[in-house]
């Protein structure tokens, strides 16, 4: 679609003023660009033949629907924010995909991030994903690149088919380039054990938030969304600029709202999150996706042992790690598990560090130092 | 408190203890005569290690409250515990100050503070041997465990912390 005139900032803050300041608005890393360079960053395509006057009509009838479909409902709470579950923050920091519309990259990188820390109950484990590998190896296989875009489906299929190795091995930088990945990533890497397609059903989008941590969704942006600097966003003016994927990480049934991680650095937003009210700019409606676990498949960083468990299964044994929790020994043989036992418990006894290879939620080799 | 020098000592072996040894399930007796004397002052077996499990304290709450995170309740994706029964007494937070074995298949005992003998889960080998470690590691670092004795008297289930 051709890209609109810039929005006139006074303009804006007229408008919000009128219709009592719902959010408020703050010159942000995105204000700061011009209009051409914005619009690469909305890495969705919009459906053809979009009736924008249709989009806007529809919004109060799914903010209905979405606080009509109470939280408590699905079982699940009024409210929830993976920045502060009972005061623990679970989000890995947020990125800046730069001049490139690699969004569904980082809203998929941002849900299986999320996912693996908070389904393990780990909100310090280091899992910082490759969204380069996602967009420039998986997404170029599909013909994506930084002025196509994407779309989170197909990312997530490659999250479950092929995985994602951790940005060391393949760090992210904006600009159609090569798949350069270290050849070793199929060692290093998590996978989505399957992905479920949660649109226009705002009840199972908070039942899936408030179990795994985070879910993906798609949504359509209008100028005065660049310079949204807090407060629950509503469209207030400006011109359909294009569509966005974003991870949600929250949602209030008493105040009507999403809470989203978006992918514009932490210049842009409240430290680059973002709430935005239910029904508004179709977000409970495009392409929203939920990931019910993940699997790692890598070296895990140093980590004390403090607990160990056994019971009267053979082969069961497992071990606790101050940064993973709890993980199953896989010794192949007893014998073999055995000594992995003896050299864990050995560790835990002495408060020296461990080094845990995880394959799938078990430990495959371990190096007590 | 049990001291190392209690450690329970085999008397000559009689004909029912050979029996043993052969695959009865008959327990071993520890002398009686030479560290039962020890051990009776001491709450160490004497007739027997399991002998001294009278004084129970049943804690299924602390029990359940340890269990949160831990194997049989993992929220991670990917392995699923093999849980075995879970009917039994849990003991919470109990220290391990004495073992126990004998040269027969699978006889291990451990002795906890205010409770006394406990068996070893016997089932097979890579059970025994894992829950044995534990109880080990437990005497050995005085770390507190917690434990599923089951209705056959024995251990089936330790967490070391």
């Amino acid at each position: 679609m051709p890209v609109q005139p810039a929005l006139d900032l006074a303009e804006l803050r007229s408008a919000l003023t009128e219709k009592a300041a719902p959010w408020r608005f703050a010159y942000t890393s995105m204000t700061a660009l011009t209009e051409e360079e914005r619009v690469v960053r909305l890495g969705v395509a919009l459906p053809e033949n979009l009736d924008e006057e249709q989009v806007s009509l529809q919004a109060e009838a799914a903010e209905a629907s979405a606080r009509a479909a109470r939280a408590e409902n699905a079982g699940a709470p009024v409210a929830f924010d993976l920045r502060n579950v009972s005061g623990v923050n679970y989000t890995t920091p947020v990125e800046d995909q730069g001049q490139c519309g690699s969004c569904v990259a980082f809203g998929t990188i941002g849900v299986l991030e999320h996912v693996t820390r908070y389904t393990r109950g780990t909100p310090s484990l280091p899992v910082d994903l490759s969204e380069a590998q996602m967009f420039y190896c998986w997404g170029a296989a599909a013909g994506a690149n930084c002025n196509t875009g994407w779309m989170p489906g197909p990312a997530l299929d490659a999250a479950v088919n092929n995985g994602v190795t951790f940005a060391d091995y393949f760090p992210y930088t904006a600009g159609n380039q090569a798949c350069t990945v270290n050849a070793d990533w199929p060692n290093h890497l998590c996978k989505a054990v399957s992905w479920q397609n949660l649109t226009n059903n705002p009840a199972a989008m908070k039942q899936y938030i408030s179990q795994y941590g985070s879910i993906t969704a798609c949504f359509y942006v209008y100028q005065d969304f660049f310079s949204y600097g807090g407060g629950i966003y509503r469209h207030v003016t400006g011109g359909l600029a294009g569509g966005h994927c974003v991870t949600l990480v929250g949602y209030d049934d008493n105040q009507g709202c999403w809470i989203a991680k978006n992918s514009w650095g932490t210049g842009w937003g409240v430290g680059g999150f973002f709430e935005i009210a239910y029904g508004q700019c179709n977000i409970e409606g495009w392409a929203v996706c939920g990931v019910p676990g993940t699997t790692l498949r890598t070296w895990l960083p140093n980590q004390l042992i403090l607990g160990l468990w056994s019971n009267e299964v053979d082969d069961n044994v497992w071990a606790y790690g101050s940064l993973r929790g709890w993980l199953k020994l896989d010794g192949v043989a007893t014998p073999t598990g055995q000594a992995m036992l003896d050299e864990l418990a050995a560790a835990k006894a002495k408060g020296t560090m461990v080094g845990l290879y995880e394959n799938a939620g078990e430990v495959d080799q371990l190096y007590a130092w | 408190m049990v001291q190392k020098a209690s450690t329970p000592r085999m008397k000559p072996p009689s004909v029912a203890q050979e029996a043993s040894l052969a695959g009865t399930s008959a327990p071993s007796i520890p002398d009686a005569a030479s560290a039962g004397a020890t051990a009776a002052a001491q709450a160490a077996p004497t007739a027997q290690p399991p002998g001294a499990t009278t004084t129970t304290v049943t804690d299924g709450d602390g029990a359940a409250a340890q269990r949160v995170g831990g194997p049989p309740v993992a929220r991670a994706a990917g392995v699923t515990p093999a849980t075995g029964s879970a009917t039994g007494t849990w003991q919470s937070g109990v220290t391990v100050d004495a073992l126990w074995s004998i040269n027969q298949i699978r006889n291990a005992w451990m002795h906890v503070v205010n409770i006394g003998w406990v068996k070893i889960f016997n089932g097979s080998d890579g059970a025994f041997t894992a829950l044995n470690t534990l109880a080990s590691q437990a005497r050995q670092t005085g770390r507190p465990v917690t434990y599923r004795q089951e209705s056959d008297g024995m251990v089936h289930e330790i967490y070391l912390w």
